[in-house]
């Protein structure tokens, strides 16, 4: 291990000025995200994930389980062009 | 020496624009494979190895600090990159923020131990009725990662679940989500029952949700509404007074600590 990460140990010697660096920087990731999901909301399911699986706790029209797939998620059916959720209150 | 970690060094050929590769590059040039361990297992979103690994690294003489920026946010620099090129999406997002959860339960009691306080305690759920979470999530990411406690009560709660949570952990502050028009007026439900009993003066409360507006929170008899995720953290700071001069010093030192 590099010997300058080690020179605080553990509940004694953090920096809390670097802490609150690490906060302000963690944010401006977050702040950017949430920034992204509203625009991507406006066209795209938020539940559906990378690979088209659907991640929502709740049914909907675009749900499509695969008989004896090898997930137990549905593949979202849904198109990107129309407004998903009409299809969650099913 | 750069990332000497594999699988990072695949992620981190998804960060394309230059000065992003040398920002975020800079978190690994110490060539810590530990560090990028964890780095690698946020990314993907493996929360018990996380886990295992930030306690490890603690126990090995890693500083939070170290593991927090080169190990966690690093991680989660990357995670952030792939999003906006829509790599991922909002699900992976909220993996890679439950790895980052895993990995602050460690660091936590030592930011308090060093005298670096929580902003206050918030319960967040969605109304009784209600199955929809996605936005309530973005919102507790962004809470927890700007230094609030949150209590995640999931979906479909029902007004006694958030009453006693509110005594349970000693809340300063409930959120709570709807995205139905037809459980909507749970929020008021469930804010009357705030009411009655006698917690309201001791709680603010705040809505949000896609049909939510300002107009219908005020009417249901909320203190605050939040648009977004971004909305969320600023409305909690307001309703708790933190302001914009409070938020320099967010990371209070306790006197002698």
């Amino acid at each position: 291990m590099d010997e300058r990460k080690k020179i605080e140990v553990r509940g004694t010697g953090l920096d809390p000025a670097r802490v609150r660096a690490s906060i302000r920087r963690l944010m401006d990731i977050y702040r950017e995200i949430s920034q992204v999901a509203d625009e991507m909301s406006l066209k795209r399911c938020p539940y559906k994930d990378a690979s088209a699986r659907c991640t929502a706790k709740f049914d909907c029209r675009n749900q499509y389980f695969i008989p004896n797939g090898p997930d137990e998620r549905a593949v979202c059916t849904g198109s990107d062009l129309l407004d998903y959720r009409k299809a969650w209150e099913v | 020496m750069g990332i000497v970690h594999e699988g990072l060094k695949k992620e981190f050929e998804y960060v394309t624009r230059k000065g992003e590769r040398i920002h975020i590059g800079q978190q690994f040039d110490s060539g810590d494979l530990f560090l990028q361990e964890i780095a690698y297992n946020l990314i993907i979103g493996n929360h018990i190895e996380v886990n295992r690994l930030t306690e490890e690294g603690l126990n090995n003489g890693y500083s939070a600090n170290t593991l927090l920026d080169d190990g966690l946010i690093a991680g989660m620099a990357i995670v952030g990159v792939k999003f906006r090129d829509n790599l991922i999406f909002v699900p992976e997002v909220l993996i890679a923020a439950r790895a980052m959860k895993a990995g602050m339960v460690h660091i936590e009691p030592i930011l308090s131990e060093s005298g670096v306080k929580p902003l206050g305690t918030i319960i967040m759920g969605t109304v009784k009725g209600d199955l929809h979470d996605i936005g309530k999530n973005l919102c507790i990411m962004m809470l927890r990662g700007s230094g609030f406690v949150v209590h995640d009560l999931g979906v479909d709660t029902k007004p006694e679940e958030f009453i006693d949570a509110i005594l349970e952990h000693g809340a300063q502050v409930v959120g709570m989500s709807a995205l139905l028009t037809t459980t909507m007026p749970n929020m008021g439900r469930t804010i009357e029952a705030i009411d009655e009993a006698d917690l309201r003066d001791s709680v603010k409360v705040m809505l949000g949700g896609a049909p939510v507006t300002r107009t219908f929170a005020e009417d249901m008899g909320a203190d605050g509404y939040g648009e977004n995720a971004m909305e969320c953290v600023e409305r909690a700071k307001e309703l708790l007074g933190l302001t914009d001069q409070t938020e320099e010093t967010e990371v209070e030192i306790e006197a002698d600590a």
